[in-house]
């Protein structure tokens, strides 16, 4: 990862790894067995300015790029997937205030998540509405200078942990919309979610909306643009998580493994000379580093603010969700029995990774998109090289 | 860049996502042409090609909803300032 970092980059890069190496990893298995993050470790995380990280200094943030960010999802994923999450959606919601947000909205919220005074969660998910975000039911109605909250939301990752909630509804059962809902509005009742697969200290979330009150003023954005630009515009922060959590990921699978079968003997070599054990962590290697390629690339288009910035941190998240599912299964089965117990960390890593190709848009998702897409793409370039070679194109 | 000449940048950035034959007052959104992610695509290139910076004020999809549409908003906003 370093060679590809500037120096400043590479600098901030060593400071995320040493803080995750004292602070997250030994810890995490703990967290995960007991299926919550101290919440001290939340604040400490806010103390070292982590939650503002993307934010611009007017706003208290660190004014990261997004390598920056990347790097540092990296670095908090080869420790914990669960506490990875954390950043993820407190950025989504922060990164959409930032943009869609009015002066005064921007003025208000932005100082308070940048500190972590309050901490964020996005609230798009609900019982019969996920990757279709269209089927979304939950519902604002308009009484005066306020709206009228109802609905359910579910699998909200850190629902149960945050103070604010950025809300994705229909006005009047029609427009979408995106409001922010302190966590202790009356009528709104938190339901911690145990007992997941992977994400397990997440603090995942039920959300019942009953006649919840929201100030007009905490609307972000323009009824009509939640699901078009709101959502999809969060979910490009949440993918980029999800990239780098998920490179984090199998990182933490290769750099396990690979002294386990350097050390590790069985009829009478290491289990680096038998064949079948080093072609995996071959191609532990070689899709470690195609991700991390295919990470940065994704984070410079959108530094660079170019358009195919969509794509390509889509590319970048299915491309590392996936192989993160492939290599920490191989994990297990390199580790063996170790692999399957609870108390090690490749367990964790293998129920982890199959979250990482659920969340911000299935996989097959992205198969459906980028699959179009690339298809596309190739029909248009050929029928290009016809036409300058004068060859009529079939009907 | 000329007044014409913004047209048909937009013109030309649409049709690389688009198959369909579409001219300057088609609605590229209403008429389904594009899918889920092109308004961030062309947020984002409006933003760098033309040097503007989409708002919370600018959300109007009648800003957005063809090349003619998009070419009046982007003059409207450079004249704003």
């Amino acid at each position: 990862m370093k060679r590809h970092l500037t120096l400043s980059q590479q600098k901030s890069y060593q400071q995320f790894l040493d803080f995750v190496d004292e602070y997250v990893e030994p810890y995490a298995n703990d967290w995960d067995i007991r299926q919550e993050i101290p919440r001290d470790m939340i604040r400490l995380c806010a103390e070292q300015g982590y939650l503002g990280g993307t934010l611009p200094r007017e706003f208290h943030g660190k004014g990261w790029d997004y390598v920056t960010y990347g790097i540092f999802t990296e670095a908090v994923g080869r420790g914990s997937i669960s506490l990875s999450g954390l950043f993820n959606v407190h950025t989504m919601v922060a990164e959409t205030v930032l943009k869609w947000g009015t002066e005064e909205q921007k003025s208000h919220w932005l100082p308070l998540l940048a500190s972590g005074e309050q901490v964020a969660a996005l609230a798009l998910t609900e019982p019969g509405a996920g990757s279709d975000l269209k089927m979304i039911q939950t519902e604002y109605r308009r009484r005066g200078d306020r709206f009228l909250l109802n609905g359910v939301k579910k699998w909200i990752t850190f629902g149960a942990a945050a103070d604010v909630l950025l809300v994705f509804g229909r006005l009047d059962g029609e427009q979408p919309i995106a409001c922010l809902v302190p966590k202790d509005s009356r009528g709104l009742t938190i339901t911690h979610i145990r007992d997941m697969l992977g994400f397990k200290a997440s603090y995942l979330a039920k959300l019942e909306f009953d006649n919840v009150e929201v100030p007009v003023a905490n609307m972000i954005g323009r009824s009509g643009f939640g699901l078009s630009l709101l959502a999809p515009y969060a979910l490009e922060f949440g993918r980029i998580s999800i990239a780098f959590a998920s490179l984090g990921l199998l990182r933490a699978c290769l750099e396990t493994c690979g002294v386990h079968v350097m050390e590790r003997q069985s009829f009478g070599a290491h289990l680096i000379e038998h064949g079948m054990i080093s072609h995996m962590i071959t191609d532990m290697g070689v899709d470690l580093e195609a991700a991390t390629l295919l990470g940065l690339q994704a984070c410079k288009a959108k530094d660079e603010h170019r358009a195919d910035a969509t794509e390509k941190i889509m590319i970048a998240k299915y491309f590392a969700s996936r192989a993160g599912v492939r290599h920490s299964s191989n994990a297990v089965q390199i580790m063996g029995a170790l692999g399957c117990n609870d108390n090690h960390s490749v367990s964790r890593y293998y129920r982890d990774s199959k979250t990482m190709e659920i969340v911000e848009g299935s996989n097959q998702i992205h198969q459906l998109l980028l699959g179009k897409d690339f298809a596309k793409k190739a029909k248009r370039t050929r029928q290009a090289a016809q036409k300058k070679k004068g060859v009529q194109q079939p009907v | 860049m000329t007044e014409k000449n913004l047209e048909q940048t937009v013109y030309a950035f649409i049709g690389e996502h688009v198959d369909e034959k579409f001219n300057y007052d088609t609605e590229i959104f209403e008429e389904g042409l594009v899918n889920s992610l092109f308004a961030i695509q062309l947020m984002t290139f409006l933003e760098k090609e033309f040097a503007i910076k989409v708002t919370m004020e600018d959300l109007d999809m009648e800003n957005y909803k063809s090349v003619n549409a998009i070419g009046k908003f982007i003059r409207n906003k450079k004249l704003a300032g």
